[in-house]
């Protein structure tokens, strides 16, 4: 069955370029453009995860998603807003949304967070082996090889690799990186991640015919 | 109408209003004071003159028993001529109502000689004392005094009250000068008082006139020099507009600050959007000039973002999250955040004493200050150098160093590093927004704290942030 995703925002162009990029994941996409459509989609159709903007017309998001959670309803809500300020995120979690994100954002990182919120939603056990191409990585023994060698890995790198090989096939960009290695929540002004996934390409990937840069948006790991 | 006109007047000015409901109170309080002193006299005098009356008519009722009316009559024409016998009124008046005897002061006596008394006195009680009008004369009043002889007639003695009226008129007319000499003296002074105490709040209020007229935000209450409660609001006031004044330009600086630093990013993602435009034969190059664009608006947001920080820190509207944690542990996290890069360059960063070492700030801010200067000094250290950074506390600060082994700050340079935007390399050839010692510095001073520069002897850069281990007022 179709994971089916409801995108709640009023910006048209943000709206087709986020509903678009969905698709074209797979995903099959509904779009309300205020909170009261996208309260009446919610009541009649079974969603996976909604994508809500803050600032609505009418119904505004954290109210639209309190009237959801009041009505029974755990759909996972990841939350767009224009403001960064840690207040709104906190604001946001609290009316019972699961994770936050500041506009402008990378659509790979959006694609990357809805994918851990429909993740957490199904409790999908998570693969101790995770593969790409000839790179193989073992959660439980820690091992990693590549064309079959066993290549000894420093923490942050094995966690690095780990984490491209989770979203296989789809960019994670450096603050998802930062975020998730060194769990910095500000940028550090250094170039901290490339240096980190050049020596990672040097032990597992020394032909770049695995880990690709993708100038302007961060790193992927091809499958 | 006039009344409304009142009102108004009164309405608009404290100072008139409390002077009015002083004078009001002030009159009352007065004719209270003033008319019962002058009922108390009155009372007195009625009484000395009763008694006065009591005694005569003692002294002729003895006369009379002991020698008939004869004996009274005598008596009168023996004194006649004294001025307080001269005075009275004396008769003699039967059972039935008839007059038996008569003495009445010739100045009594109008035209017609015979004195228009009102018989009702007959059925009186003796040693009752009153007041009758004579209807000859509307003005004058007499005090009375009457006594049941053994052959019971009814002797009766009057005096007019004149001399009475004579003493009260001018108590009576003094009383009312002085009383309202002494309401309108209250009544001015109390307007006087009350203007003077609410100057400061009329010059409050003509300063927020004149600010919200003009918009001229520089302007203060001024020439109040007073300790008590309405010095104190002119005070808080003034802080208040310095406050506000404060936010406004640096929101403003903020602003503009803003829209100058967007302009050069802004130009370049025009300027790489327009190339992947033309490049619509060459894909590889119009995805170079996409990226190029991508990049330049991370750049840009990040831009913002800081920017918006900083003025937040600044401003004092940065909500810090205050615990207390060890220093040690942040300094070994940012050592091992920059060790890659610093290993990349050949730059060793060593964590010195500074374990056990707590303060009570904002981690994640605190973090960013010590990240910031640590990315600072392996930007501008040579290959083969050294970073070190140590934590120690004294007298209840906490002393953060980060050294380097660079080039060192040139000391007409020390005091601009920390502007925004401001770089050290005017070629920018390191990368990197230029706000980094601005945060910085506002993270520091947001934290009750500040950050220095100096050159070490042995050449480099020291920068030292000292803070407050208590978290200052905070904790």
């Amino acid at each position: 069955m179709d994971v089916r995703i409801l995108v709640v925002e009023d910006d048209l162009k943000i709206a087709s370029f986020v509903a678009s990029g969905l698709r074209q994941h797979g995903f099959a996409v509904d779009r309300a453009s205020d909170g009261d459509e996208a309260l009446a989609l919610v009541e009649t159709t079974p969603f996976d995860a909604a994508v809500v903007d803050v600032m609505l017309p009418r119904l505004d998001g954290l109210s639209l998603v309190k009237r959801v959670r009041a009505a029974g309803n755990a759909l996972p809500v990841l939350f767009l807003s224009a403001r960064s300020s840690v207040d709104d995120r906190i604001s946001g979690l609290q009316v019972g949304g699961d994770d936050y994100l500041t506009k402008p954002f990378a659509f790979s990182e959006l694609l990357a967070r809805i994918q851990a919120l429909i993740r957490r939603a199904s409790r999908t056990p998570e693969a101790t082996r995770l593969v790409a191409g000839d790179i193989e990585l073992d959660l439980a023994t820690r091992e990693v090889r590549s064309g079959g060698q066993l290549i000894e890995l420093q923490p942050r790198e094995f966690t690095l690799l780990a984490f491209l090989l989770r979203h296989v096939g789809r960019p994670v960009t450096k603050t998802m990186i930062l975020e998730h290695i060194w769990d910095y929540s500000f940028d550090p002004q250094t170039n901290v991640v490339d240096v980190l996934v050049h020596r990672l390409r040097a032990k597992v990937d020394p032909d770049h015919r695995r880990i690709e840069t993708i100038r302007g948006v961060g790193y992927v790991i091809k499958a | 109408m006039s009344l409304k006109l009142r009102s108004s007047w009164l309405g608009r000015s404290l100072a008139l209003r409390l002077g009015f409901w002083h004078g009001a109170l002030s009159a009352i309080g007065a004719a209270i004071v003033l008319v019962a002193i002058y009922i108390l006299l009155a009372r007195a005098l009625d009484v000395r003159e009763r008694e006065a009356l009591e005694i005569r008519a003692a002294e002729y009722a003895d006369a009379f028993e002991n020698g008939g009316i004869a004996a009274v009559r005598a008596l009168l024409e023996r004194e006649q001529q004294q001025p307080h016998v001269r005075s009275l009124m004396v008769r003699i008046v039967g059972p039935g109502g008839d007059v038996t005897f008569a003495k009445v002061p010739d100045d009594w006596i109008g035209e017609d000689s015979q004195v228009m008394v009102p018989d009702r006195w007959g059925a009186l009680q003796a040693q009752r004392v009153q007041t009758v009008r004579i209807p000859r004369d509307e003005q004058r009043d007499l005090a009375v005094v009457s006594r049941r002889l053994s052959d019971g007639a009814l002797l009766q003695i009057a005096r007019s009250t004149d001399n009475r009226a004579v003493l009260l008129a001018p108590l009576r007319r003094t009383m009312w000068l002085a009383g309202s000499a002494a309401v309108l003296l209250s009544a001015g002074g109390g307007a006087w008082l009350a203007w003077r105490a609410t100057k400061p709040v009329r010059a409050v209020a003509a300063t927020a006139h004149r600010i919200v007229a003009t918009g001229d935000l520089s302007a203060r209450v001024e020439g109040i020099q007073r300790n008590d409660e309405v010095g104190d609001l002119v005070r808080q006031f003034n802080t208040l507009l310095e406050r506000n004044g404060n936010l406004l330009r640096a929101m403003r600086e903020a602003l503009d600050n803003v829209a100058h630093d967007l302009r050069t990013p802004l130009t370049r993602l025009r300027a790489g959007a327009e190339m992947a435009l033309q490049q619509a034969d060459n894909p590889a190059g119009s995805r170079e000039a996409l990226a190029d664009c991508i990049e330049e608006t991370d750049r840009i947001q990040r831009l913002l973002e800081t920017l918006l920080d900083i003025s937040a820190a600044e401003n004092g509207v940065l909500k810090l999250e205050r615990e207390r944690f060890d220093v040690g542990g942040l300094l070994q996290s940012v050592a091992e955040l920059y060790s890659m890069v610093a290993e990349e360059k050949s730059v060793a960063i060593e964590v010195g004493p500074g374990t056990g070492v707590s303060v009570a700030a904002d981690p994640t801010r605190l973090r960013q200050v010590v990240a910031n200067l640590v990315d600072n000094a392996v930007k501008y250290t040579p290959s083969g150098g050294k970073v070190a950074l140590a934590a120690e506390s004294r007298e209840g600060r906490l002393y953060l160093t980060v050294r380097d082994t660079g080039p060192g700050i040139p000391a007409e340079e020390q005091a601009k590093i920390w502007e925004r935007l401001y770089r050290g390399d005017h070629s920018r050839s390191q990368r990197g927004l230029g706000l980094g010692l601005a945060m910085v510095k506002a993270l520091v001073e947001a934290h009750g704290g500040r950050v220095t520069v100096a050159n070490q002897p042995s050449g480099g850069a020291v920068f030292t942030v000292e803070l407050p281990v208590a978290g200052d007022r905070f904790l």
